[in-house]
């Protein structure tokens, strides 16, 4: 009865999100909701890398928190929701490219350069429309997969034992995955990079 | 230090070290040009990434999740109200059976006897139906039961 009279505790930008998903298991939409608005502009970022289609991100992004929503009683580590909804994402992207996430790790060593990539230098940088353009290509031309583990490190932050739990890797395994993305992301970008040796 | 360590390079990058750790790690990589290099291509990674971040127009996207993640009626409480709404409708049936009226039905002394015993009848528009001019005495009461029920 007391439960029923308490007043619900405001949500705000400081509410972590482990309090989040336990309220929103308990069934408050309010929480729920406001995971959405914390999370949503990864997610979808992440979609449209992954599918390279703004149209595609969006229904994906709603499917993947409908998703979320549906399977939120199965979160055991609350303070892992974001790892958790973009691991669902990548799902999501995957079977939207008819990609089965069970298939043997991709096979793309012939693209990757062993030599020491020049590098830039990051104080002058221009990070003008032409540089994302090229920026995009890049990271298009990565397997599904490896620039899905790409981006959850370096775009999202994620740590190496989350990406690894979301894949069904070995740790070693994403490093190296990582490793080789990383490689061949420099090497697609370092052209254009000119005047930055 | 940091040579075969690209671990602590990137946690520089994402900020992750001690200031004494960072300011360290810092001092090396200036003098290293291996290490140079790395961090290099990691802030340029980084600032790549963040340039891009934020952009996105999602506003749009809740009214399509809100629709698919609203919360459904508990069954359990759909089940209960069932079980009370039913529960209620018998017991209200129960009390009209037993309120129902008798209605007595006996003929008058100037008319041939056809039984000794009131006609019973548990429909309460039996006194209206009867033709009239026969000689029956109609009326209603309850029975003991009935009585003893309200």
């Amino acid at each position: 009865m007391l439960r029923l009279l308490r007043r619900p505790v405001a949500i705000g930008p400081e509410t972590p999100d482990e309090a989040l998903v336990r309220r929103a298991q308990a069934g408050e939409g309010h929480a729920f909701q406001a995971l959405f608005e914390r999370h949503v502009t990864s997610v979808r970022r992440f979609l449209r890398d992954l599918l390279r289609d703004g149209d595609a991100a969006d229904d994906a992004t709603q499917e993947s928190f409908a998703r979320a929503h549906a399977q939120l009683e199965r979160l055991g580590d609350h303070d892992r929701f974001k790892p958790w909804v973009l691991g669902i994402a990548r799902n999501v992207a995957f079977e939207a490219r008819r990609v089965r996430v069970h298939d043997v790790l991709d096979e793309e060593d012939e693209g990757v350069p062993d030599a020491v990539i020049p590098g830039p230098d990051p104080e002058s940088l221009l990070l003008d429309a032409e540089l994302e353009k090229h920026f995009n290509t890049a990271l298009a031309v990565l397997s599904p997969r490896r620039r899905a583990a790409l981006l959850m490190r370096l775009d999202h932050g994620l740590s190496y034992e989350d990406i690894a739990a979301s894949f069904g890797w070995s740790i070693p395994t994403v490093k190296n995955e990582i490793h080789r993305a990383r490689l061949k992301l420099r090497a697609s970008l370092q052209p254009h990079l000119g005047g930055r040796p | 230090m940091t040579c075969g360590k690209p671990g602590l390079l990137e946690a520089l990058t994402r900020s992750e070290l001690t200031a004494t750790t960072a300011a360290e790690v810092e001092a090396h990589a200036s003098t290293c040009a291996r290490c140079r290099h790395e961090l290099n291509w990691l802030r340029t990674e980084r600032a790549l990434f963040r340039a891009r971040a934020g952009r996105d127009e999602v506003s749009h996207l809740w009214q399509g999740i809100a629709a698919r993640t609203a919360p459904a009626p508990r069954p359990w409480k759909q089940l209960a109200f069932a079980l009370a709404a039913s529960a209620l409708a018998l017991l209200s049936v129960q009390q009209l059976l037993q309120a129902r009226p008798t209605v007595n039905v006996a003929q008058t002394a100037e008319s041939e006897p056809l039984s000794s015993e009131p006609i019973e009848s548990t429909d309460p528009t039996a006194c209206s139906r009867l033709p009239e001019g026969l000689g029956f005495r109609c009326t209603m009461s309850l029975s003991d039961d009935a009585l003893a029920s309200r």
